[in-house]
């Protein structure tokens, strides 16, 4: 094999070692991850043994009050006429539950499902990020409960899931209900992002050593396209979220056709994060059944290389198919064309994991126990949503089925059947190796089949009722249009799924409990390394992967991984620590130190939560005052970063040495600043899109940017502050007395001119006369500034920041990893500056 | 960063392919003129991806041909390979909408 860092391949051949380990090592591993041992300890811990199975349970929490919410909809809907719900209360009603359903259920799950198991799956002690990990699933939790609470007081967003404009701006939704989605699910995004970030880096670079891209899990995999989708989809979310907001707020008139705005800017902006948002639930559980199905059958997955090539083609198309929403807008027929094209090509790659899998269980000898039951379960009504899917992405069909209960019934088949049934199968399969004792199979069988059929006699009607001319979103119908049956049948049938949800509960009540007999083992023979057995540190030892069915084909490993044989036996440096690989080949490339427990994210994430929450109830004060003390925690836990210690190289056993220091590309902590950089240049690249898509709709209405005589200046500020922030990490690199000192004086001066520039371009367009609420173009060229604005405030944080970590002596040469990522951080917002600058300056032209 | 382009190759240029399309449909919409035109610079960007993606399968092919060095290397290129032929088809797929009638 081929190194892709230098590292020798052949000290692999040390693995398994033959000495016998020092006494007390296990001990010590033990004693450093100890788990909670005080009350509050179980809030600010942060080991993915706690953190995944909150999330997992929080997430749970929303999928059952969001399918309360389901129930009171079709008690209301049962009979015609019939006056259980106000009409008010029904709009309310229907939003939460879709809007619950896929921003607090589906991703945080699937998301959960990750922090949970990667660390086992992938050999790592933990993600490289655990706090950053507790921050999301607090903010998460906070933000999400406050936001579900809206319901209670009457005050819980009402125009659908989806939010359109003109329903929701202030015309016609006046009160704060559209505003607590607006700014609860911007936030809510911005957690999951945090989640995806930690995912991507882990799954790139907490690999045990051997684990090639070929030995990627294939859970991996999902979770790793499953992450880079939520990447690239979630920014437009998070963009249009705050461009409605503003228009609410502020009267900048993005949506309103009156002055230039489009309502289609938002449909293309919500779905171009929105159908990608299907495949992104949909890919680790499909991910989770392809790791499931081989164990359940016995045999190795059918394909390994083509669903993984499906799930990346899956990954892809998923982005060229969001305007199939759109098709009854009005778009050109040529763009609907290519849209439809795109639908259909889709489900080519759904295809292929769906044959790999039948091939798998056909090849294997299927064992009919509750995760197999679930799997076969949602790939029989998963193919079924994906051929009324077929249906729809037919332009002519679309049009008729378009709003109507059809929708509804083929929504429900393609996500109950790609990521409920899938995420049961899931739970059911990997408890035992959580919680240490598995779930009852006699009441899974019985919590299955209620669930299967309930799910086809709530959701089989629907088709008909959809045809019959039943519409999307009515609170109530008239009794002689024959949908009274089919209404009655769908409500009996979701009543049926409910009470498997509340047996499932019990059961998992009963699991959790914290007595009795507590050591299921590899309850169904599974391949991966989650199966070995484990502490709250993950594997005593790293081994060294050798097939990506390890457990099946490497003989002896748990005997050899749990006497500490392998990588890592023990906490060389007395702390906690876990391996950071290379990313295609897994080499060993240093010792990650990892953090204690604090609390410092955990009361980020509440003011956090609260600055967002609050600013909705228009308390402004309140509201400034939570963010400033969630800047405060965030910079407090920042300041604890970057503190290294001890031996710059240890044994990780074997007689192989790692440095316990690295910066630049090969740290985690740079690829996870670049990840972010992504998120924010995806923003800005939408934020651009809608620019341009505005002016094409009323050029008439566009004005003549400012003159040109400021722009050299923002241009020259701009590139004064790119090469500062460059130039600062050479001055650094220099390693004399004064480099420290020079360079964090470089990267102060290279934010101060970021700001600069800001100013200048701010003035120009301000002195042009140009007003943000004047037209679509003020609205849009206003917003592209705040954004930049926005970096220019947090890079004027961080020039500080860097200068105080100087002053306080913890900026060296020797550990420029922070300097580094703030440097990055600094030139991306001049480069962010600079082409925003030239877009709305030059395009479309002077005087267009 | 290589091994990575080569593996998504196919489904970059899909992607490219789809946005390039759908920025010349929005453009001849904006323009309001002559879509014969704008369908013929589709077609010829299309014949562009097509011919990119067939270089990189055959490249690919090549290097599988003459015995990768390590075994995640053959896996990336058989990917890159598949995914080539998959990011074909859905360009050629694509393109049919081109050849509706103007």
């Amino acid at each position: 094999m081929s190194s892709e860092t230098g590292f020798d391949p052949e000290l692999y051949k040390r693995f398994p070692t033959t000495e016998a380990r020092p006494e007390g090592e296990l001990e010590q591993l033990d004693e450093v991850w100890c788990g909670p041992r005080r009350p509050w300890e179980w809030i600010t811990a942060i080991n993915n043994n706690y953190i995944g199975v909150y999330y997992v349970g929080a997430a749970m929490l929303f999928f059952v009050l969001a399918g309360v919410l389901a129930l009171l909809m079709r008690t209301q809907l049962a009979l015609p006429m019939t006056g259980f719900l106000a009409q008010e209360t029904y709009n309310q009603i229907f939003t939460m539950h879709g809007t619950v359903m896929m921003f607090l259920f589906a991703v945080p799950a699937v998301e959960a499902l990750g922090v949970l198991l990667l660390p086992q799956m992938l050999g790592a002690r933990d993600l490289p990020f655990p706090r950053l990990s507790a921050y999301a699933f607090w903010a998460y939790l906070v933000g999400g409960l406050c936001f579900f609470a809206s319901l209670f007081f009457g005050l819980a967003p009402n125009g659908g899931w989806f939010m359109y404009p003109p329903l929701t701006s202030t015309t016609y939704s006046p009160g704060i209900n559209a505003d607590f989605w607006l700014l609860g699910i911007g936030f809510i995004e911005i957690s999951a992002i945090a989640g995806a970030i930690e995912i991507i880096v882990g799954v790139l670079k907490t690999r045990a050593p051997g684990m090639t891209l070929d030995k990627l899990p294939i859970f991996a995999w999902a979770m790793l396209i499953f992450a880079c989708m939520i990447i690239i989809a979630f920014p437009s979310i998070i963009l249009s979220t705050l461009l409605l907001e503003l228009e609410r707020a502020l009267g900048w008139p993005f949506f309103d056709a009156a002055k230039g705005g489009d309502p289609m800017l938002w449909q293309h902006l919500f779905w171009f994060f929105g159908h990608p948002e299907v495949y992104i639930i949909f890919l680790p559980a499909a991910g989770a059944m392809s790791t499931l199905i081989p164990a359940v059958a016995q045999t190795k997955l059918v394909g390994y290389r083509l669903v993984v090539l499906a799930m990346l083609a899956t990954g892809f198309i998923s982005f060229g198919v969001w305007a199939h929403h759109m098709f009854t807008t009005g778009m050109p027929q040529i763009s609907i064309n290519y849209f439809s094209a795109a639908s259909m090509a889709v489900s080519v790659p759904a295809g292929v994991q769906v044959f790999a899998w039948i091939a798998t269980l056909a090849a294997g000898k299927m064992r009919f126990n509750t995760p197999g039951l679930f799997a076969v379960g949602g790939l029989v009504i998963f193919v079924m949503g994906g051929l009324t899917g077929v249906m729809v992405a037919m332009v002519p069909f679309d049009w008729q089925a378009h709003d109507s209960y059809f929708i509804v019934a083929h929504l429900h088949y393609v996500l109950i059947g790609g990521m409920v049934f899938p995420l049961f199968a899931a739970i059911y399969y990997w408890t035992p190796m959580s919680s240490s004792r598995p779930l009852s199979e006699r009441w899974g069988k019985w919590i299955f089949w209620l669930m299967f059929v309930g799910h086809n006699v709530t959701f089989m009607p629907m088709h008909l009722t959809g045809l019959m001319g039943m519409p999307r979103r009515v609170y109530t119908y008239l009794p002689d249009r024959g949908w009274d049956l089919p209404n009655m049948i769908s409500t009996v049938g979701s009543f049926m799924f409910g009470l498997a949800v509340v047996l499932w509960m019990i059961d998992m009540i009963r699991n959790f409990r914290p007595f009795g007999e507590k050591d299921a083992g590899n309850v169904f023979g599974g391949p991966g390394l989650e199966w070995l057995p484990a502490g709250r540190y993950s594997l005593r030892s790293v081994p060294v992967i050798k097939s990506l069915y390890p457990v099946w084909d490497q003989p002896n490993l748990a005997r050899d991984v749990e006497a500490g044989r392998y990588f890592l036996p023990g906490a060389p440096r007395g702390e906690r620590e876990t391996m950071i690989t290379s990313p295609i080949n897994a080499e060993p490339q240093y010792l990650q130190r990892m953090p204690r427990p604090s609390s410092w994210y955990v009361w980020g994430a509440i003011f956090t939560a609260g600055f967002f929450l609050i600013l909705t109830i228009q308390a402004y004060v309140a509201s400034l005052v939570s963010g400033v003390l969630a800047v405060y925690c965030i910079l407090k836990w920042c300041w604890g970063l970057d503190r290294p210690s001890g031996p710059a190289t240890v044994d990780v056993g074997g007689g192989v040495r790692l440095p316990t220091y690295v910066s630049g590309p090969s740290s985690h902590g740079w690829w996870a600043m670049v990840i972010t950089l992504i998120v924010s240049g995806m923003v800005a690249i939408m934020a651009c899109f809608s620019y341009v898509f505005l002016w094409s709709r009323r050029p008439d209405l566009w004005q003549a940017p400012p003159e040109i005589g400021s722009l050299p200046l923002t241009l020259g500020l701009l590139a004064a502050a790119g090469i500062g922030a460059w130039a600062s990490q050479g001055a650094l690199k220099l390693d004399r007395p004064r480099s420290a000192g020079i360079a964090a004086i470089l990267m102060l001066v290279a934010t101060v001119a970021a700001g600069g520039a800001f100013a200048t371009e701010a003035s120009a367009w301000w002195n042009s006369g140009l007003r943000p609420d004047a037209s679509s173009q003020g609205a849009t060229v206003y917003a592209l500034l705040a954004w930049q604005g926005t970096f220019v405030g947090i890079s004027l944080l961080m020039g500080p920041f860097v200068v105080l970590r100087w002053l306080c002596g913890l900026v060296s040469s020797r550990y420029p990893a922070t300097f580094e990522v703030v440097a990055l951080f600094v030139a991306f917002t001049a480069v962010q500056g600079a082409a925003t600058t030239l877009l709305i300056r030059l395009f479309p032209g002077v005087g267009a | 960063m290589r091994f990575w382009l080569l593996i998504l190759g196919g489904l970059l240029i899909w992607t490219a392919h789809f946005l390039g399309l759908y920025l010349l449909s929005s453009a001849a919409d904006v323009a309001r003129e002559d879509a014969g035109a704008w369908n013929g610079a589709g077609l010829i960007f299309s014949l562009i991806c097509l011919m990119v993606i067939a270089f990189l399968c055959w490249r690919c092919i090549v290097w599988l041909r003459t015995k990768p060095s390590d075994e995640t290397r053959a896996f990336g290129l058989r990917l890159a390979v598949a995914g080539g032929l998959l990011g074909g088809i859905g360009v050629a797929f694509q393109t049919l909408v081109l050849l509706a009638p103007v």
